[in-house]
């Protein structure tokens, strides 16, 4: 079943297209990345699907449901991001125990068991914790409430090293535990790969691909090698970035796509995996070359 | 007493800031949520409680008081031009005096309040006695009769002079509450008046009729005002 | 995992719920503002200096119009703020809809009308008692002291629709200053040029207006009039802000 079903989806904001003619499903219990650089447009998508923002055109379904101003999707899918706002007149326990009225799966001792190890003191307000820690409260919340359709925006913002990957463990954890559909958005592919199922890679609005984690990994090969070998066997094939590392040696990436491998490894070129993460930023790059080229 | 009184609004403030402050800094402000409440719970309980004391302060409703017609105000200035009889004002009639007087002339003085001054009507007659006679038209105000408030007058004769001892001010201090416009919202004429001084007054007059023989030659003093009725 | 369904009366009871915990600030505000308003009213308005033969009178009259003009500002403040960005955005952190958020702001606004219209009108007993026992009173004009419990429950009926009318335009004049950013600065003036322009135009209508509520005498026309205003401001400021995005 897919719970998110998009077809043509575009945001116009002022004159900026932040979405751009976008169609795509997410299949029920499935944990998605929605990967791309700062503007592409991933925190107005998952604005759109929470039912917040409104589409300017096309189609999006949550649930099958149009999501703007949807009750069944507020009630269904939960947004979390660090702007999340709560009134500064409660206390975090309180935040707990109203969100526990409003969220029907609301899971109390699971939060009450994170609100304890990470340390909250019950009776602070969350206005005045720290961004790392606000971020983390937010997590509990979007956890603990169970949504059939969790999004973390950027969930890490301010966590230091060690609750981040508590929280991608806790993630985990809870999603084997109650599968719910989760996208979680963020520019830090190599943190959160080993979670994820789908990638959804956006690309200044447009969808560039929507593709399982594993096939993303086999998706390019690095080649490093003397320049000639590697403009050679690249020949004819998809190069997604080149890079001159010495006069005459050559790193490129390019598709893995029916790549005579066997015979690049006999021309002296070595052959390496691109990760996820590196895959993702080359794909989106805007210009050739990079920030040297800048300051050339 | 009116200094105390004065001073109760500021004395109440201080109070008020100062268990304000006690509460303060003794509130739990992690329970911040039920202070709001714990406020308004209170507020209510002290209305609740004055509107039960309220009941019991013996104070009734009144029926506004009848004013009387208008018209007895003119009758003592009617006597002092002589249109009409002094007979027709003796229910005004507060007090007479009776001189015997042998000089054959007097002063006519005041002495006290110049503020209360009276007019003064003189009747000439025959014989040796001076006859003085106090009138004073009922005066209304703040639905209540207030000449019962005015100290009285007196008159004095030493050698040849006639003092008429005029009153001290009598200072009179009325407390009214005034019907909030929403409780008037139902009535006939709601919200057309509610700003305005409600109570007129019926300021009354005075005249003091005095009836002296011929013979004496009267002198008046600064500031006295006489009339003649019969010359 | 199954879908949990939530009919809008249902948000609606629970973000009322959480409404009158979040706003104890508008309670404690109301008492603070009412008990200023009484302490000014202890003083009364007194209308000194007649003097007439043998007497000089000095008049003084209590009453807690204060308390009730400090009540109304209270309402219309209050509608204004629970129209921020920022409390708009608190309550889209839980379950919500633009029309769930709207009628449980107003229905919120309708409650603390109740507790300001009930706490205003009976505020005058307090006043009466005060007044009685610590002021030293000559000569008590007992015409107005009288409270009769009747008119004490039309009086209560009365200032809770005038808060409700207040409360309600204070909240479509907020929501109208969320449509653009730059409304909160403009929307004043445009309202006072409205206003000018309307009585140079037909001179006259602003106090028609003013007629036309504060003189209705009767119970129904009133009620009708009151109410069906309110509901007339509720109605459009949910109709404005149904297509308002949040969290922008």
């Amino acid at each position: 079943m897919n719970v998110i079903e998009c077809e043509g989806l575009t945001k116009q904001q002022w004159r900026l297209k932040a979405l751009d003619e976008l169609s795509f499903t997410i299949k029920e219990n499935t944990i998605t990345g929605l990967i791309g650089r700062n503007g592409a447009g991933k925190t107005t998508l998952l604005k759109i699907l929470a039912g917040l923002w409104q589409e300017t055109n096309g189609t999006v379904r949550v649930f099958s449901e149009r999501p703007f101003n949807n009750l069944l999707i507020s009630a269904n899918a939960i947004y979390v991001d660090d702007q999340m706002q709560f009134s500064n007149r409660l206390t975090l326990s309180d935040i707990l125990h109203e969100a526990g009225r409003f969220y029907g799966n609301w899971d109390a001792e699971l939060a009450r068991r994170l609100f304890n190890y990470f340390s909250f003191h019950p009776k602070q307000v969350h206005m005045h914790l720290s961004k790392g820690k606000k971020s983390t409260f937010n997590m509990i919340i979007g956890l603990a409430s169970r949504c059939a359709l969790t999004m973390f925006d950027e969930p890490t913002t301010g966590m230091d090293a060690s609750v981040r990957s508590d929280f991608y463990r806790a993630l985990l954890k809870d999603y084997l535990a109650y599968p719910r559909t989760i996208i979680i958005s963020s520019h830090h592919l190599e943190e959160i790969e080993d979670l994820l199922e789908d990638v959804l890679l956006l690309d200044q609005g447009r969808k560039y691909f929507h593709l399982p984690i594993d096939e993303l990994k086999e998706y390019a090969v690095g080649l490093t090698g003397r320049t000639e070998m590697v403009m050679q066997c690249s020949a004819n094939q998809e190069v997604i970035h080149t890079r001159q590392i010495r006069d005459d040696l050559t790193y490129s990436v390019v598709k893995n796509d029916n790549l005579p491998l066997n015979k690049a490894r006999q021309l002296g070129i070595e052959v390496s995996k691109v990760s996820a993460s590196e895959l993702c930023v080359f794909l989106t790059k805007k210009t050739k070359g990079g920030i040297d080229d800048v300051f050339k | 007493m009116n200094t105390i009184v004065s001073m109760l609004p500021i004395v109440l403030m201080l109070l008020i800031i100062v268990v304000g402050i006690i509460i303060i800094s003794k509130v739990n402000w992690r329970n911040v949520a039920k202070v709001g409440y714990w406020m308004l719970g209170a507020y209510v309980i002290v209305l609740l409680l004055s509107v039960g004391v309220f009941y019991f302060v013996p104070v009734t409703e009144e029926e506004p008081i009848q004013t009387p017609e208008s018209e007895y105000d003119y009758h003592l200035d009617e006597v002092l031009l002589g249109e009409r009889p002094v007979e027709s004002i003796n229910e005004y009639l507060v007090e007479e005096w009776d001189f015997e007087y042998e000089l054959d002339h007097i002063q006519i003085g005041y002495q006290g309040d110049i503020n209360n001054t009276v007019n003064i009507a003189v009747e000439r007659t025959d014989g040796n006695t001076i006859k003085a006679a106090f009138y004073q038209t009922p005066v209304y105000g703040f639905n209540m009769e207030l000449t019962k408030f005015i100290r009285p007058m007196d008159i004095q004769l030493s050698d040849d002079r006639f003092v008429v001892k005029l009153p001290v001010t009598k200072q009179l201090k009325f407390t009214s509450f005034d019907k909030e416009f929403p409780l008037m919202q139902f009535k006939d004429s709601p919200n057309e008046d509610w700003l305005d001084v409600p109570e007129s007054l019926y300021w009354g007059g005075q005249l003091l009729y005095l009836q002296v023989p011929r013979e004496i030659e009267i002198n008046a003093e600064m500031d006295v005002y006489i009339e003649y009725v019969n010359e | 995992m199954s879908l949990n369904r939530m009919g809008l009366g249902t948000v609606v009871a629970k973000q009322l719920q959480y409404k009158i915990k979040a706003y104890y600030g508008v309670f404690s505000s109301l008492v603070l503002v009412q008990v200023i308003a009484l302490l000014l009213s202890v003083g009364g308005s007194v209308f000194s200096g007649t003097t007439i033969y043998g007497l000089s009178l000095d008049y003084t009259t209590y009453m807690t119009t204060n308390v009730i003009a400090f009540t109304i500002l209270w309402i219309f403040i209050h509608a204004i703020i629970m129209t921020t960005k920022t409390e708009r955005e608190n309550s889209f952190s839980f379950v919500s809809n633009q029309l769930s958020n709207n009628i449980s702001n107003c229905t919120f606004l309708i409650v603390a009308s109740i507790a300001g219209g009930i706490t205003a009108i009976l505020s005058g007993y307090l006043l009466r008692v005060i007044v009685y026992f610590f002021i030293d009173i000559d000569l008590l004009i007992g015409t107005e002291f009288y409270y009769p419990p009747g008119e004490v429950f039309q009086g209560i009926v009365a200032m809770i629709c005038y808060l409700i009318l207040i409360g309600s335009v204070g909240y479509l004049l907020g929501v109208i200053t969320q449509l653009h950013r730059m409304l909160p600065v403009l929307l004043p003036f445009v309202l006072a040029g409205i206003l000018i322009a309307l009585e140079r135009i037909f001179p006259g209508s602003f106090m028609a207006i003013g007629e036309y509520y504060f003189q209705e005498t009767n119970v129904f026309p009133f009620l009708f009039k009151f109410i069906g205003s309110a509901v007339i401001c509720f109605a459009v400021a949910i109709l404005i802000s149904s297509r308002l995005e949040v969290r922008k």
